[in-house]
């Protein structure tokens, strides 16, 4: 039977309804004192003088649906009772807040928006009871969360809304940290070449010194380009390669300031796009070669033992211990960078 | 799960939660443990920074994991202080309430954290701890004015002369090292002081208590001189002494002790706890004529022997002196002190009774063993109480039955009165 019903069948009822209209359009009456339980609406009852026939319906706030709505009506049409026992009451919650995470969720927003608040508390704790005590996956499960934290975002700390210093310095540790990761993406592709350089020797290497110049460098560069791409080149051309890359290395790549400057001028075009570098993602291909050869280079001048580091940082991956090694590196390779957008 | 799987739920549900207002998320947060709820940082996005808002920490020994033998205890404290550390670093904004109640030994990473607390608005504070020695409170504590609710264990409070906390008003202190002087002039600091508990506190051998806001005192530990001065607003009074031969301390017999007289001055008394041998102190000394505090008494409930005379007749005193009794709890306690003098007939041989009870509805016994004494106590409160509702006699084991039964026959005055004797859960009469 509905309200209206009711009105018509019992016209000496005494009681008076208000009417409310939610914010799809759709107009609802219900009892006076189950609405005034409310406080937005009592309020404006009080304050405007709305509700009182179907044209001056008070309008609802946007979160509350009908269907929420008549939930909420139940709700109050038990509480506002005033002989009910503390027990009554318990227990009449206790069944009342038994249904899915959807239409809780809703039925926490509507009553926030009405400032409902008992019955906020009440969906609040019930919402906690879903999260307390199970692991993250389950909550994401249950509430339909999504996994979008990368596991590098799941190291960061919290970024502090009102900046403090500390978060700053903390922060600006971890885009270092998060650029040394980058890095250490690109060198993986030169891993391959890495193990097969051991074969070469001293005597090979000063022999193409001696020959080569530096303009062809620069085409072997180019060339090299197009070997590298290949995943396993075979092992004499890999030499080959390797070996011009010292080559040119010898040449062109002595103590930082004189060999950027060089390198600038024998490959313009690799250099041009070198602002990229600091974003990283969409590098030209032949930057991302330059790059790797510098990274290769200076990491040998800190340490002779290349090839065995190499493998060290990345089978180590993620681990914390390498930060100091990286934090090095990146400096000296911000040297050359920053040198080379002048 | 693969992933067109995920791309299907993404469609079809919806994260609702995560939308909901930043204030009724912060009212789930603070329902849940603080570690679940640091723990949400890593759910989602949208999730990472709702938890450092919020005001309250709670680091307590149910949500971490108890010192056990496989760990060493200096790395276990050492792990406990990382982890409150990070928590206190990343958080952001106020704390209102913060506890501390951890199996770890005071240290100086303690008085880092109070510090930090006493910046940040602190209202509520809670520190407990359960090992090791007692932790010395750091003076930034002192100046913290925003206290309203403090709560401390085994540590050493001493506060600055002219400490003051204008807006406290719930202090519970345990296992407290407190001066005397000092620990009185701060309760008479604290203009808004209501409740007052103190549980085996060491460092003094009497205490003062003179409050002009004060409402519920409470003392539980050794026997020492309590006094009440200026206290009009004091109504619940609740004092046990647990040990009464302490060599240290005062003893009862001490001359100049009088507890009568000082909770004589406990004018709107109404509700007044004696358990264990508080009252068999207080029945020490001789007995006056008149008690004013207990005028307006409402609520007794004391430990009693019903064997001595002496805490009969006090408590007998207590009863004459206070019209407007309404509920009464004896719990049967025994002390081993055989030289009292027996109190069988006391009950029956009192006279001018006809006052005694007249709005006493509510009276619950507990360890009744069906001793005499005991029996004619019951038949002078049936006598007496015309507005009894309910006597409630929970029997000791050793009961003797017989005695019980007996009792049944006696005639009561208010024929409504409900009687309910039970023997370990099982209802012998009703």
């Amino acid at each position: 039977m509905s309200e209206s019903e009711k009105a018509i069948i019992k016209p000496e009822a005494m009681k008076s309804f208000i009417w409310l209209q939610c914010a799809d359009g759709s107009i609802q009456q219900v009892e006076e004192e189950v609405a005034m339980f409310c406080p937005i609406i009592y309020r404006e009852i009080l304050q405007t003088g709305m509700g009182s026939s179907k044209n001056y319906a008070i309008s609802l706030p946007e979160r509350v649906n009908p269907a929420i709505l008549s939930l909420i009506f139940d709700y109050c049409r038990f509480h506002q009772v005033p002989g009910r026992s503390n027990k009554e009451r318990k227990s009449f919650d206790e069944k009342f807040i038994r249904m899915d995470t959807k239409r809780l969720c809703e039925l926490t927003s509507a009553a926030d928006s009405l400032q409902l608040k008992p019955l906020v508390d009440l969906t609040s704790r019930a919402l906690a009871r879903m999260i307390e005590g199970k692991t993250p996956e389950e909550i994401r499960e249950t509430f339909h969360l999504p996994d979008d934290l990368t596991e590098e975002e799941k190291l960061e700390p919290l970024k502090n809304v009102n900046d403090d210093p500390r978060i700053r310095l903390l922060n600006r540790l971890y885009a270092k940290k998060r650029k040394e990761l980058k890095e250490r993406q690109k060198l993986k592709n030169i891993k391959v070449e890495e193990e097969k350089k051991d074969e070469r020797s001293v005597d090979e290497i000063l022999s193409f010194i001696n020959g080569d110049e530096d303009s062809k460098g620069v085409k072997s560069v180019k060339s090299k380009k197009k070997n590298r791409k290949k995943k396993d080149p075979p092992k004499d051309i890999s030499r080959n390669n390797s070996v011009k890359v010292h080559n040119k290395k010898e040449t062109t790549f002595s103590p930082s300031p004189s060999q950027s400057s060089e390198a600038r001028d024998n490959d313009e075009d690799a250099f041009a796009s070198n602002g990229e570098f600091e974003d990283g993602d969409d590098l030209d291909p032949a930057v991302k070669e330059e790059l790797d050869r510098e990274v290769e280079d200076f990491a040998r001048r800190l340490n002779s033992d290349w090839p065995e580091r190499m493998q060290e940082f990345l089978s180590l991956g993620q681990d914390r211990r390498l930060v100091p090694n990286l934090v090095n590196s990146n400096v000296s390779l911000q040297k050359f960078t920053g040198l080379d957008r002048r | 799960m693969c992933t067109e799987e995920c791309k299907k739920k993404s469609a079809i549900f919806i994260d609702r939660i995560s939308n909901l207002p930043k204030n009724v998320i912060e009212g789930i947060l603070m329902c849940l443990p603080t570690t679940d709820a640091v723990q949400t940082s890593i759910l989602s996005r949208d999730w990472r920074y709702s938890w450092s808002s919020i005001p309250q920490l709670t680091f307590s020994r149910n949500d971490f994991p108890m010192l056990d033998d496989t760990e060493i205890e200096w790395e276990y404290n050492h792990r406990l202080v990382k982890i409150i550390d990070q928590v206190l670093l990343l958080h952001c904004g106020p704390i209102h309430k913060f506890e501390l109640s951890l199996d770890m030994e005071s240290c100086s990473d303690v008085d880092r954290w109070i510090l930090f607390l006493s910046r940040n608005g602190i209202r509520e504070i809670i520190i407990e701890f359960w090992m090791g020695e007692q932790y010395q409170l750091p003076s930034c504590l002192f100046s913290c004015e925003g206290i309203t609710h403090l709560q401390l264990q085994w540590c050493i409070f001493i506060p600055p002369p002219f400490t003051r906390f204008p807006n406290l008003r719930f202090m519970y202190l345990s296992g407290i090292d407190i001066s005397e002087d000092g620990f009185e002039a701060f309760v008479t600091n604290c203009p808004l002081l209501e409740t007052l508990e103190l549980t085996y506190v060491s460092g003094c051998s009497g205490l003062k208590v003179c409050s002009g806001s004060l409402l519920q005192f409470l003392y539980e530990g050794y026997y020492i001189h309590i006094s009440f001065e200026n206290t009009p607003m004091l109504a619940s009074v609740c004092v046990v002494f647990s040990e009464v031969d302490n060599e240290e301390g005062p003893t009862p017999s001490s001359p100049n002790y009088e507890l009568f007289d000082a909770l004589d001055n406990l004018l709107g008394i109404e509700k007044l706890i004696l358990y264990q041998y508080t009252l068999e102190v207080w029945a020490v000394r001789d007995v006056p004529a008149n008690l004013r505090m207990a005028y307006n008494l409402k609520h007794l409930a004391v430990d009693m022997d019903f064997e001595a005379e002496q805490e009969a007749s006090t408590l007998f005193l207590l009863f004459k002196s206070c019209p407007f009794l309404s509920s009464l709890n004896i719990w049967v306690f025994s002390s081993d002190d055989d030289d009292q003098t027996s109190a069988e007939d006391f009950w029956d041989k009192q006279e001018g009774l006809h006052n005694l009870f007249c709005h006493l509805k509510n009276v619950d016994l507990i360890g009744i063993k069906g001793t005499r004494s005991e029996l004619m106590f019951i038949k002078t409160v049936l006598t007496n109480a015309r507005d009894l509702r309910i006597l409630d006699v929970e029997c000791h084991e050793d009961v003797n039955n017989e005695m019980m039964m007996e009792m049944i026959k006696f005639t009561r005055t208010c024929t409504k009165a409900q009687i309910i004797v039970k023997n370990q859960e099982e209802v012998l009469y009703q």
